[in-house]
């Protein structure tokens, strides 16, 4: 069989199984439940057939192997230990290498008999300390397991079903001493055969039965129009039944194969869903009998990424458009013409206004996406540094960009690394200080105004900011005069100065002093801004502020010279129009107080052309404009010489032709045709600091 | 430079300018198209010789000041003077010109390789020099004038 057309479809299925696998045992390890040990065994089942069949022996055999610890434990003959969590993480891990290198090359080389034996080992290890029992774990099994149904079983329940009878889960036990279980198991199904019932299925099937392989009970399925108990009764009277317990047939509850709902077969479809219903019956791969269909569609990104540039390009010209008409307008007054054309273009940038929203909505995914592997994360790094460690999400379908959440995994990795790593304390020092000996590490996103804020939040041991200026100074980051005129806040915000690292020893995982000021960059490096706040003894909180998109922002838009510059609305705190007088000089540097604090000014047009205007950023006696800009609790004022106003600007990036260019993020093309630079106000703080120092 | 470095009787297209008083020649593969010159937005803080961006059709194009960028003289603004724009990798690049003047075939066996050159910053971009009816043509390396500016 030619199987190279079904790889990406079988690499995408297998991802979501072994997603699946990773969340499930996960919980497994802090509450197993009959539910999650039930969507486990589906899971593992799922991905140990799909990698059969499509040739992939070696991780056929492993699936294998973890489905028989989940069955097993699904029956209750063993129970979840540390031990044996672990060793499920290392086959999942050796199953997503496996993946990987299917993607890769097609195939895989990897081997994995020692952790298939280690398996087996669990199996067998527990099954020997399992409550003694004569029956043998092949019979015992049986018991009280349910019945997994073979197809035509089903179809039979449901045709029982659709046809007005009641079907009905016996489950009958034999006395325990009972010689000839097969006679009794017999006796029953006349029994019920006699008395209006119809025995559906079996478990263990009849031949199992007819052979006496079975332990001191068994589970049948019957399909009766009669009343249940008198059918209970007459089972009662035969000798040697102890009991039969009767339940309504629940397909979900007993069967291990993902099942269609049966409400929705049994009920009447909607005319719509009829034809739903028939549209789909070529499309659906498989013939899955499910009659209600996915109501999505997988979408390459790149085709949304060219869709999301179209509309950019879109938006330009829409705004060159409502530009033409003005001018129109103010050249032809009121022309009949230029009345209609004014309409036409107020109606296209409606469109083209919704049309982006939709286009955008497109490509959020929700941020579950990063935060998944996370619990996982957690859990081996507290095992390796004997920490306990309590992860709390909230706000997993917060939506996000793609490409932002391309770029918020690796910052994110690393900060929650640092908080179990630095931040909680041992147990047994957290027990002496009066703290629960399990940490809590509470990362939570959410939607905030028009950006996305991502906090991380531990009640370690917090930060010393006295401790964090004397370690910058030791390290040559700050001099003693600069790092004492640091506020606390500020002192904290060292931690993302690069080459500042205040581990005391440097660890596998945290890293060797690559760490806050590569987090920090990166994460500004997509429009956002980190921010930490920590109280030592009480615990430390990082909040990310990240733009829900990266291709286009609204910005303010301002006057330098001949040119305009672009200044992200993000980071815009407010404008002020001031008068020379208010001018103020903290050093050499031209300054205005603000609401009682001292805001260092800039001139744009200085920064920018190196004109030497002195220290008086203005002209004259002319009022100047000023635009307020901020970096976590940082703020200065850039003087500009207009301000022009709001807008939305498409974000394309600058060439790499033209050099190392610091204090641009990109470019913009405006209503005219015209260019504006986007200002990367990240870098312009930097700028200031650098020459601060 | 392009693929037609095949000795005998193989010919080089090139497109010649003029930067002052020389000629200078840029093979022609790399020549995406060459335009007037038209408003370009200056860059605050990139190297000297970068003399900004421009909106080529929607698309935002850097354009250096070529006779900068070669340590030569700069000259005033014509009504003749260009941009060429050069493709390398998948990034354009503008180049500011004199004045474009034409496209020349160069056989293979007249370009000579590049002579010391007194003291002109430009002889490091100079791949090799052509003679066209007696007049020199200097063949510009233009990955080297270009790529050292990203660096």
């Amino acid at each position: 069989m030619d199987t190279s057309e079904y790889i990406a479809l079988f690499l995408e299925e297998a991802g979501e199984q072994i997603d699946i696998l990773e969340q499930d045992i996960l919980q497994l390890e802090q509450s197993p439940s009959q539910e999650i040990l039930n969507e486990i065994f589906r899971a593992a089942h799922t991905l140990k057939g799909s990698s059969r069949a499509m040739g992939f022996t070696a991780m056929g055999e492993l699936t294998h192997a973890m489905e028989d610890v989940f069955d097993a434990l699904r029956k209750g003959e063993i129970s979840v230990s540390t031990e044996m969590v672990n060793r499920l993480f290392d086959a999942l891990d050796t199953l997503k290498a496996m993946r990987d290198q299917i993607a890769e090359g097609g195939s895989s080389d990897i081997t994995c008999e020692e952790l298939v034996k280690s398996l087996r080992d669990v199996l067998n290890g527990s099954t020997a300390d399992a409550p003694s029992s004569s029956a043998s774990p092949a019979e015992q099994k049986h018991a009280d397991a349910g019945i997994s149904l073979q197809e035509h079983e089903r179809e039979a329940a449901y045709a029982a079903i659709d046809n007005g009878l009641n079907v009905y889960q016996f489950t009958v036990r034999l006395a325990a001493d009972t010689l000839m279980k097969s006679v009794r198991a017999l006796m029953v199904l006349q029994a019920i055969d006699a008395n209006g019932g119809t025995v559906l299925a079996s478990n263990p099937d009849e031949e199992a039965l007819d052979n006496e392989q079975f332990g001191d009970s068994f589970v049948l399925l019957v399909a009766t129009d009669k009343p249940v108990d008198s059918l209970r009764n007459v089972l009662l009277q035969i000798s040697e039944i102890r009991g039969v317990e009767v339940q309504p047939w629940q397909e979900e509850k007993v069967s291990s194969a993902p099942q269609p709902s049966p409400a929705a077969e049994a009920t009447n479809p909607s005319p719509e869903a009829k034809m739903e219903e028939s549209s789909s019956a070529e499309a659906d791969r498989g013939g899955s009998r499910t009659p209600t269909v996915s109501q999505t569609v997988r979408v390459d990104v790149q085709r949304l990424d060219t869709l999301l540039n179209l509309v950019g390009e879109l938006v330009i010209d829409r705004t060159r458009v409502a530009q033409l008409g003005r001018e129109f307008e103010t050249r032809f007054q009121h022309d009949e013409m230029v009345d209609s054309l004014l309409e036409t273009a107020a109606h296209i940038g409606r469109i083209t206004d919704e049309l982006q929203e939709h286009i955008m909505k497109a490509r959020m995914l929700p941020i579950e996406q990063v935060f998944n592997r996370f619990p996982r994360m957690i859990r081996d790094l507290a095992q390796k540094f004997g920490k306990e460690v309590r992860l709390v999400m909230e706000g997993q379908d917060t939506e996000l960009d793609r490409s932002v959440i391309e770029i918020i995994s690796d910052p994110l990795i690393h900060m929650l690394r640092n908080s179990v790593d630095h931040g909680i304390e041992p147990p047994e020092e957290r027990e002496a200080l009066g703290k629960p000996r399990q940490g809590t590490i509470r990362l939570s996103a959410r939607h905030e105004e028009n950006y996305i804020l991502i906090e991380i939040e531990d009640d370690g041991r917090g930060m010393d900011p006295a401790h964090l200026r004397e370690v910058a100074v030791r390290k040559g980051v700050l001099t003693r005069d600069a790092a004492d005129r640091l506020t606390d806040r500020e002192a904290l915000a060292l931690i993302f100065a690069p080459g500042f690292s205040t581990a005391k020893q440097v660890t596998e995982v945290s890293g060797r002093g690559v760490g806050m000021d590569i987090v920090r960059s990166n994460i500004q490096r997509v429009g956002g801004i980190v921010d930490v706040d920590s109280t030592p003894g009480k615990g430390t909180r990082f909040s990310i502020r990240l733009p829900l998109t990266l291709a286009i922002i609204r910005a303010l838009l301002v006057r330098v010279s001949a040119e305009v510059y672009a200044i992200p609305l993000g980071s815009v705190l407010e404008t002020l129009k001031i008068h020379p007088d208010s001018l103020q000089s903290v050093g050499r540097q031209p300054a205005i107080v603000l609401r009682g604090r001292t805001l260092p000014l800039i001139s744009l047009r200085k920064h920018f052309y190196g004109e030497s205007s002195g220290v008086s950023p203005c002209q004259g006696d002319q009022p100047m404009f000023v635009v307020v800009i901020g970096l976590g609790e940082r703020q200065i004022g850039l003087v500009v010489d207009h301000l022009i106003g709001e807008q939305e600007i498409v974000i394309k990036s600058l060439s790499r032709h033209l050099g190392d260019i610091n204090g641009f993020s990109g470019a913009t093309i405006l209503g005219d045709g015209r260019i504006a630079l986007i200002l990367e106000v990240a870098d312009i703080f930097n700028n200031i600091s650098a020459r601060a120092a | 430079m392009s693929a037609a470095t095949i000795a005998g009787t193989t010919e080089r297209q090139v497109v010649a300018f003029r930067l002052g008083e020389e000629t200078y020649a840029i093979d022609i593969s790399y020549i995406h198209e060459i335009i007037r010159m038209r408003t370009i937005t200056f860059v605050p803080r990139a190297p000297h010789y970068m003399r900004g961006v421009i909106n080529l059709r929607g698309r935002i194009v850097p354009v250096m000041d070529l006779s900068a960028r070669l340590g030569l003289p700069s000259h005033e603004e014509t009504p003749q003077s260009r941009i060429i724009v050069v493709e390398i990798g998948d990034e354009s690049i503008g180049l500011i010109v004199d004045a474009v003047s034409e496209v020349l075939r160069l056989p293979e066996d007249q370009i000579e390789p590049p002579t010391q050159m007194t003291g002109s910053e430009s002889a490091n971009y100079i791949s090799g020099l052509g003679k066209v009816n007696d007049r020199l043509v200097l063949l510009l390396d233009v990955e080297k004038v270009v790529g050292n500016a990203s660096q």
